[in-house]
């Protein structure tokens, strides 16, 4: 309809205020700093350092692959297959070390192994134009039993000569601050810049914005489409590596079901899984919020079976605040 | 023209009459002090410029939208505003220009859709049977050459319109309005409508045709009624309606269609196309050559195969046989990229679905096909792509706020503009436009016209596919006409006449007599 887009907007409601207050990730923000306030009012035990120290480090794992993940998103794809990444690149890591490579070998071998995942997955979808849901799923399946072909399905906690070295980067902390989330923030902060200001995130903004149109005005769509693959399966490699080294041991199943707390810590971040909207900032304080509602049901006495119902809840709840919200793309 | 059946005699009472309709919108008012009548079996051609107050209107009678003041009187009833369902229950129907049917359905269900007709017994099946019964006579009615039973995927957008049609005569509409119908139909299916259009008048059902095709509301419409910033800028009865007077109604002053400007001699061939096959039409190999600084106009019905060639020669379809010689070298197009980068550039037909990203700003859209230049190491810098998209605001007078609004705030003759400047911004060398000023307004058109013919001047060879005649032969240098993927002629200046481009689009040879 022409007329209604050629009406002037109204310089009133635009201002700095109102686009804060009509965005996503500021009651994100809200969400998470009042849940944090409530649960050290009601509880002695969240806000202890021990405590926090935990939930920083529990949500760095997850933030650290749904930076990978928005980006997917963001091209309007989906990844299916990260936890299994998770697990494959963590089994190949614990592999090569307790055959007794060092640990940058380990390193390199299980980044590797998560990159291939991930290019796999990116030439399927981007050069045969496959579904990213189906290959992706495929993936999810695929890469788990190798994981255990790889390891015999056995729990590996011998790393080798280098095993103190992965224990203390995974498990150690710098200035009080869990490891991982020190990674987190140097990765957040990449992602940020790399979304905000840099070519290729344009360009996975133009794919996700309208495919087509991207297309034709020359954007490289399959390359930046296949780049997204990659890099969300590096990110869930660079996680698996910490999340080992934290643990101290492997078992086949690492990882099992986290693909569904990255999608989630994602969208409840304000990706949209449409495509064409979300941000690094949003992932990371997505994560962080469902992490902080996941330690208060410990912290409050409920059973954890009941994990999976918030979890759930959250991303269909995300999804239904966004439209709510006016998610005023497909109009 | 000459076969127009004489004007049935009309009742007194009009079917509806507006008085006095004003709807403001923050900061804007759309329609003021809007009167019109409508009269039963009356075919009424509304005119007006984008942004004139057309859609606010079609809102008011659709329901959407409810007026500030004013009086809406159907059948001697007044009301003061409509909802959709009083709007449906009066007879009201509208076939829109983006049209609102199922491709995955069948005509019948899709003439149906929400109220089809069940069979008995507790399940309540949907009776097919019985739909399809209901549907035929209205498809003989419009003269359709599809079923009931045939799937809506494999008609054509003019056999889509008629499904439209035939959905508004099973609601027993009693005023079908037309929102830009002939947009997108080629010559022969816009014969068609008209047809139609004159066999609903006949059946004494009134009709709102709008169009930016005055010569096609030259042809249909008993009067004519334009808008000029929502508001009624006159009338004009059947034995006033001359293009000119419609368009100085619709822009308040006259204004001189532009013509083909230059005796200027084309300059060398840039882009020469020989033997080249499409996946839309493989085995109709295509010569084809475009000269530096002239405009080629690309003429056929829809479906000759006329955007598949463009999408071929800016590396978005596979070419599947011959060469393309770009600058006297073979140029082989793995990809859009591939074409931008020797600045072969095309504006899509569709802006808003391809052309845009609605959601980026117009600084952004600027500079996408070009980011390398504005960035440094993997870093887009704003400032430059800022510059360089005020830069185009300035040339190409983009009205915007500012240039970090989003695409999609726009007006359509506004985002147009925004396509092009992503293109000026560059070296352009071939430009491709796909129906540049489909739906855009008269005012607008011009200036594309400008635009196109300074591209020629500065040496651009510029192919503009197009299937308004007015605007082939007013803007071509010479005029390629397509039929069924194949090339059937190319008409130098002296050859241009509408009879001879219909020949050649529907596939016969130019006779002797016909060129002369």
């Amino acid at each position: 309809m022409t007329t209604l887009s050629d009406e002037p907007q109204d310089p009133q409601t635009h201002t700095r205020w109102s686009a804060i207050v009509s965005n996503h990730v500021f009651w994100v923000v809200i969400a998470t700093v009042v849940a944090c306030v409530l649960l050290s009012i009601v509880t002695s035990t969240f806000a202890t350092s021990q405590n926090l120290f935990n939930v920083t480090r529990n949500f760095a794992f997850v933030a650290l692959v749904a930076l990978g993940m928005t980006a997917v998103i963001i091209t309007g794809g989906i990844d299916l297959s990260v936890g299994s990444t998770i697990g494959i690149s963590g089994i190949v890591l614990a592999v090569v070390m307790n055959a007794g490579w060092p640990l940058w070998a380990g390193i390199g071998m299980a980044l590797l192994t998560a990159g291939l995942v991930g290019l796999v997955n990116g030439i399927l979808i981007a050069y045969l134009d496959m579904q990213p849901f189906v290959v992706t799923l495929g993936m999810l399946s695929v890469a788990r039993s190798l994981a255990m072909v790889i390891s015999n399905n056995r729990t590996i906690f011998d790393f080798g000569p280098g095993g103190n070295s992965l224990l203390a980067l995974g498990g150690g902390s710098f200035l009080g601050v869990a490891n991982p989330v020190w990674f987190l923030l140097v990765f957040a902060v990449i992602f940020f810049v790399a979304f905000v200001w840099s070519r290729w995130g344009r360009y996975v903004y133009a794919v996700g914005g309208n495919r087509q149109a991207a297309n034709l005005t020359g954007v490289p769509v399959r390359a930046i489409t296949c780049s997204v693959y990659v890099i969300c399966g590096l990110m869930a490699g660079v996680a698996a590596i910490l999340e080992v080294g934290w643990l101290g041991a492997v078992t086949t199943g690492l990882g099992t079901g986290d693909e569904l707390r990255v999608i989630a810590a994602s969208v409840v971040g304000g990706t949209n899984l449409m495509g064409g909207i979300g941000g690094a900032f949003g992932t990371v304080v997505g994560a962080a919020l469902i992490e902080v509602i996941r330690n208060s049901l410990i912290l409050l006495g409920v059973n954890s079976f009941w994990q999976g119902t918030f979890v759930g809840s959250f991303i269909i709840l995300a999804v239904l605040f966004n439209r709510l919200g006016g998610d005023r793309r497909g109009e | 023209m000459p076969d127009r059946p004489i004007a049935p005699s009309r009742p007194a009472e009009p079917f509806l009459t507006l008085a006095d309709i004003r709807k403001t919108y923050p900061g804007v008012v759309a329609l003021s002090r809007f009167s019109m009548t409508v009269a039963p079996g009356e075919v009424i051609g509304l005119v007006g410029e984008n942004g004139a107050g057309k859609s606010t209107l079609m809102k008011v009678l659709g329901g959407i939208v409810a007026p500030d003041s004013g009086t809406i009187t159907i059948d001697g009833v007044p009301h003061e505003a409509l909802d959709v369902a009083e709007s449906i229950g009066a007879g009201i129907a509208f076939v829109h220009q983006e049209l609102n049917l199922f491709d995955n359905l069948d005509v019948a269900a899709n003439v149906f859709i929400g109220r089809e007709p069940r069979k008995a017994g507790w399940l309540n099946l949907v009776d097919t049977d019985k739909m399809r019964a209901m549907v035929a006579p209205l498809l003989e009615r419009i003269g359709a050459n599809f079923r009931p039973d045939t799937p809506l995927s494999s008609l054509s957008l003019a056999q889509r319109q008629m499904v439209e049609i035939a959905k508004a005569l099973s609601m027993k509409a009693r005023l079908v309005i037309l929102d830009e119908p002939t947009s997108s139909l080629p010559i022969a299916e816009t014969e068609k409508l008209l047809d139609i259009i004159a066999g609903l008048r006949a059946d004494g059902i009134s009709v709102i045709f709008i169009s930016h095709r005055l010569h096609e509301i030259e042809r249909a419409a008993d009067r004519v009624v334009a808008l000029r910033d929502g508001a009624l800028a006159g009338t004009l009865a059947r034995e006033e309606i001359t293009h000119d007077a419609m368009v100085k109604l619709m822009i308040g002053r006259d204004l001189k269609a532009q013509v083909r400007a230059s005796s200027v001699r084309a300059g060398k061939v840039i882009l020469r196309a020989r033997g080249v096959q499409t996946n839309a039409h493989p085995g109709k190999p295509v010569d084809l050559d475009m000269h530096r600084g002239e405009i080629l106009g690309l003429a056929g019905l829809v479906g000759a195969g006329r955007t598949e060639l463009a999408c071929t020669f800016f590396g978005v379809d596979p070419m599947l046989a011959g060469v393309l010689e770009f600058d006297g070298t073979p140029l082989a197009l793995g990809s859009a990229a591939d074409a931008v980068a020797r600045g072969i550039f095309l504006v899509p037909e569709d802006r808003k679905s391809t052309g845009l990203l609605l959601d980026m700003s117009i600084a952004e859209n600027v500079s996408l096909p070009d980011l390398r230049s504005y960035s440094r190491r993997m870093i887009v810098s704003r400032q430059r792509e800022t510059a360089a998209a005020a830069r185009q605001q300035a040339e190409l007078d983009i009205r915007a706020a500012r240039l970090s609004v989003a695409a999609k705030t726009l007006s359509g003759g506004n985002q147009q503009k925004v396509v092009l400047a992503k293109w000026l911004s560059m070296k352009p060398r071939v430009m491709i436009f796909d129906e540049p000023t489909r739906g855009i307004d008269v005012g607008a058109k011009a200036e594309i016209y400008r635009l196109m013919r300074r591209l020629a001047d500065a040496g651009v060879a510029v192919l503009m596919i197009s299937s308004d005649m007015e605007e082939v032969i007013g803007v071509s240098d010479r005029i390629a006409v397509m039929h069924e993927g194949a090339i059937t002629g190319v008409l130098a200046p002296e050859e241009f006449s509408e009879e001879n481009i219909l020949l050649l689009a529907v596939g016969r040879n130019l006779t002797a007599r016909a060129i002369a």
